[in-house]
Formats: structure tokens, C-alpha cells, sequence
């Protein structure tokens, strides 16, 4: 039995602890809901993760070898300077979105994937080895764009469930029954207190009826002295 | 928002190729730690990809940095997989989800 350190065993507060330990229990109640809710959420997210991923890894080794193929066929240079002329640089959009009280960003992205004619070098001095490097790197860039949003969620969502369950069994296994505790030795060091009095009331009350007897024998006797002069 | 990398100059070719302009060639440690505590400073970068083994090889105490961070959010590609996320949700869910 843990008491609260510190709590004086008054109505008062025994009313005041009552009010808190309801407060408690929906607070309990609340939050139990807020982790599976998470939990559930967490659970979709984690299955796009993983399929996200592994979507990545297979943009990054195609795009890999795709540069690996065009850099052997056109050289460094050629592609440095292709690169430069490129004119539209993939633009992402931040915004935010709410899941059961955690912030998680949206990211979106627009266009990442360009059309040849749209990249900004002549389609007819370069090879199409160049394009195909292109055309990996921006599905790469792209899928970057997915896992980086969902990877966030993930994390997110796995440190509020953390302390959204640290917090549930705080009050679970603490704070809950501390106030029980304490409502109890409250309500026994009560008790005890009326027993007490009681005890007292009773004692005085036969100490009194004890003295009003004695005077009223001392009061006959005197009469019967008085009788007797 | 722009999306940055800093990584080895193959790939800053490539990202190069798909447009992107902040894409920043490192070669040693200390400058790999340098240019990515450059794009952390910049607030116009929205996301900042990172090689896997890039991200292996940077102090302990800014991995966690990084991994907290979610504007820019940072995300190491690579082919050897990450135990940073698997580690977290065997903590937080007590189990190993991530197979």
C-alpha cells in the first residue's frame, strides 16, 4: 500500500482525491483508446513502408546500372554537361496532416518525371543510354519522395505509441492505484477518528451521569440529615 | 522545397540527371559531416537523401541527430538495410515487425 506522500486524512481531501481518481480512470480510458487507435494506424503504415522500401532498393540498383551504362557509352563529361542544361528542378510540397493527435507531414512532389522534349537537351547529340540514366533517377527521385513521407509517419507514430503506452500504465500501475491507496487509509484513519470520539463521548457521558449521581446522594443525605435535626 | 543529396560523385551525377541541383560530392568524412550540417541549415530543402553506407560511416551522436529530424527529413538509400527503424519499433511495439 502506497500512500501519497504528504496528504492529510481530511474530508476535504478525501473528496478532492475522489473527483481526481475519476479523472484518472477516464483519462486511463482515453488514452488506451489513443494507443490502439495508433497501433492500428501503425500497422498500415508499416506494410506500405515495407513495400516502399523494397520498391526503392530496386529503383536505386536500376538506376545504378543505368548510369553505370551510359557513363561507359557517352563518358563523365557528356553527362556532367547534359546535366547542367537541365532546366526544371523536381519542386515538393510540405504540408501537414493529423493522425489521432500526431502531426505526420505530407509530402508531395510534382513533376520529378519529365518527358524527353521537356528536359531541356537535344534529344538527337545525345544517346538514349543518357535518357534511360534520366528516366532512372527520377523514378529513384520519386520513390525517394514516397519512403521519405512514409518512413517519417513511421517514425512518428512508433515514438507517440512509446509514450502514449509509457503514460497508460503510469496511471495503470501508479497513479491509479496510489490514489486508491490513499483514498483508502483516508476513509480507515476516518473511521477510526469517529470511533474515537465516540469512545470519548461515552466516557464523559458516564463520568457525568457518575458525578450527577454522586450529588444527588449527597443532596438525599443532606436531607435526611436536615430530616433527622 | 527542393530535395537535396550528398553523397560520392557517381550518384551526384545521377541526381544531377533527374534535376536536382543541390547535390553536393563528398569524398572524406569530415567533409561529408560538413555539407550535411550545411543542407541541415538550409530551409529550403524538404528532404535530404543520404547513401546507406554514407549514413554508417557518420558519428553515432549525428545519426541520432539526423533521425529526429523531420524538416528536412533524412533518408539513407542503399542496399544494406537500416536496424535504425527496426530497432525503434522493437522498442516502442516490444516485438519485431519489420522482416
Amino acid at each position: 500500500m502506497v500512500v501519497i506522500r504528504g496528504t492529510k486524512p481530511t474530508r476535504a481531501v478525501l473528496i478532492a482525491l475522489r473527483r481526481r481518481i475519476k479523472v484518472a480512470q477516464t483519462g486511463h480510458e482515453l488514452l488506451k483508446m489513443k494507443r490502439d487507435g495508433l497501433m492500428v494506424e501503425f500497422f498500415e503504415v508499416l506494410n506500405k513502408a515495407r513495400t516502399v522500401r523494397k520498391e526503392l532498393v530496386d529503383a536505386l540498383i536500376k538506376a545504378e546500372q543505368r548510369l553505370n551504362i551510359a557513363k561507359a557509352t557517352e563518358g563523365t563529361v557528356t553527362i556532367n554537361s547534359v546535366a547542367y542544361a537541365l532546366q526544371k528542378e523536381p519542386a515538393i510540397e510540405l504540408s501537414s496532416r493529423n493522425i489521432m493527435g500526431v502531426v505526420v507531414p505530407k509530402i508531395t512532389a510534382d513533376s520529378v518525371q519529365k518527358k524527353i522534349f521537356e528536359r531541356g537537351y537535344g534529344i538527337i547529340g545525345t544517346s538514349s543510354a543518357i535518357d534511360e540514366a534520366a528516366d532512372a533517377y527520377e523514378t529513384l527521385v520519386d520513390k525517394v519522395v514516397i519512403a521519405a513521407e512514409v518512413e517519417t509517419v513511421l517514425i512518428r507514430l512508433v515514438k507517440d505509441i512509446e509514450s502514449t503506452k509509457r503514460r497508460v500504465n503510469a496511471l495503470e500501475f501508479k497513479v491509479i492505484p496510489d490514489i486508491r491507496d490513499t483514498i483508502r487509509f483516508i476513509s480507515f484513519a476516518l473511521e477510526e477518528m469517529d470511533r474515537d470520539s465516540i469512545v470519548r463521548l461515552k466516557k464523559l457521558k458516564g463520568k457525568a451521569q457518575k458525578r450527577a449521581r454522586a450529588e444527588e446522594a449527597k443532596r438525599a443525605a443532606e436531607a435526611v440529615a436536615a430530616g433527622v435535626a | 522545397m527542393e530535395i537535396a543529396f550528398v553523397g560520392d560523385i557517381n550518384a551526384v551525377l545521377g541526381f544531377n540527371l533527374a534535376g536536382i541541383k543541390k547535390a553536393y560530392p563528398t569524398k572524406t568524412d569530415e567533409e561529408l559531416v560538413s555539407k550535411i550540417n550545411d543542407v541541415m541549415a538550409d530551409s529550403n530543402v524538404g528532404i535530404l537523401v543520404l547513401k546507406q553506407s554514407d549514413y554508417n560511416r557518420l558519428p553515432k551522436r549525428m545519426q541520432g541527430q539526423l533521425s529526429e529530424s523531420t524538416r528536412p527529413t533524412i533518408i539513407s538509400i542503399g542496399t544494406e538495410q537500416s536496424t535504425e527503424l527496426r530497432e525503434k519499433i522493437k522498442r516502442a511495439i516490444g516485438v519485431d515487425l519489420w522482416k
